[in-house]
């Protein structure tokens, strides 16, 4: 893996002492860019546990950002050294974040809430976070269950719609497989009310009708074909499209 | 060094996360940690394992192993004795992968030697 920190002349320290003292962005911006390897590779770690390579790339390169604001050069340590883990942080928070979006079916969620409300209110109480016994308490359930709600809560991942359901065959992605209302009978009516009122046309209008929507020809065109005027065509056709209107609005009161 | 607390011995393979996963939180548990906490350790468990099992040339087995002490937990995560394997990963990245797993554990060591790890070395600060 490319890693352009670790080639002299490249000195992280001095540069964002300089940025410090100057808050100009370009230094800033070369300091990430010769860090963003880091983001990569904690991406790659933290990739395949329900989240993609590319959100986890951009959280922990956007964290560089702030471990840079946050970074105080004059206390000796590297920057490199000081980056990473608020980088693995800001992506540990994204998976908690995300965990807790996710709703369960009913028997692992109402542990799971039960298990959460119980975190809440015991977070507040002692001012720290509960351990595991004391969840289990105050949930009223077995520790072990207690273990697997909170596994079972980080298992939880949404994926995407677009995903194929398995890599290795040429399936459709999983939104195909979502129910959805069939357009095909209301085509079917909207079929059957057209061709009803274009029986109330004489074969004249119809002809027009269907050369000039079904085969989307033109007036000039259309008038050379039956062998009018233009004008005649204009006239029929505005004729025709009135007594459609009429016909398909009295079947739509009907129905 | 005494014997383990735990000591759990799985095929080095992916699938079996979940089973690591759940026998490092029962363990952690049992030392009162933070259900945050168990989380954090849950991730550098599962981070140790993965780069084992993701070197070029992996053990076939994963030993993990839990040792209590007064203030501290250690967990160890090796192949099995006498594992010939190759970590074919560039210290570059070794370097990250150490200082990710320091920031999930409380320390972190990765006992590199002829081209292979021969062991990771998590520990949990209890006395906080």
């Amino acid at each position: 893996m490319r890693n352009p920190a670790q080639h002299p002349p490249f000195d992280a320290e001095r540069l964002l002492r300089e940025y410090a003292r100057t808050g100009n962005p370009a230094i800033r911006d070369k300091v990430v860019e010769a860090h963003l390897y880091i983001a990569s590779i904690i991406a790659k770690r933290f990739s395949g546990r329900g989240v993609e390579y590319d959100d986890l790339y951009q959280v922990a390169s956007l964290s560089l950002f702030k471990a840079i604001e946050r970074y105080d050069p004059e206390r000796g340590v590297k920057f490199s050294s000081f980056a990473t883990p608020t980088m693995v942080g800001e992506v540990k928070n994204y998976f908690r974040d995300r965990s807790r979006l996710i709703r369960l079916p009913r028997r692992g969620g109402e542990l799971i809430r039960s298990v959460e409300r119980a975190r809440e209110a015991l977070t507040a109480e002692l001012g720290r976070q509960p351990n595991a016994d004391e969840l289990a308490e105050r949930a009223g359930a077995e520790i072990d269950d207690v273990l697997e709600a909170l596994e079972m809560r980080g298992a939880a991942s949404p994926i995407s719609l677009d995903a194929l359901p398995m890599e290795d065959e040429e399936n459709a992605p999983l939104s195909a497989f979502l129910g959805m209302e069939d357009q095909g009978y209301e085509r079917f009516e909207r079929g059957d009310m057209l061709k009803r009122a274009m029986d109330s046309l004489d074969e004249r209008q119809r002809e027009i009708i269907r050369m000039r929507f079904f085969e989307n020809r033109g007036q000039r065109e259309v008038a050379q074909a039956i062998g009018v005027s233009q004008m005649s065509i204009s006239r029929a056709e505005r004729q025709a499209l009135s007594k459609l209107r009429d016909a398909l609005s009295e079947s739509e009161e009907k129905g | 060094m005494c014997d383990p607390l735990i000591q759990l011995i799985v095929p080095a393979d992916q699938s079996m996360m979940l089973v690591i996963r759940l026998a490092t939180a029962g363990a952690l548990a049992r030392a009162q940690l933070t259900v945050d906490a168990i989380d954090d350790l849950k991730m550098a468990v599962e981070e140790a394992c993965t780069l084992m099992i993701s070197q070029e040339c992996p053990p076939t087995k994963i030993y993990l192993e839990f040792f209590r002490r007064e203030r501290a937990m250690d967990i160890h995560v090796h192949g099995e004795p006498g594992a010939v394997c190759v970590c074919g990963m560039d210290a570059g990245e070794l370097d990250v992968v150490c200082a990710i797993l320091n920031a999930l554990a409380d320390a972190a060591e990765i006992d590199f030697a002829d081209g292979r790890i021969r062991n990771i070395l998590l520990t949990k600060d209890l006395s906080r």
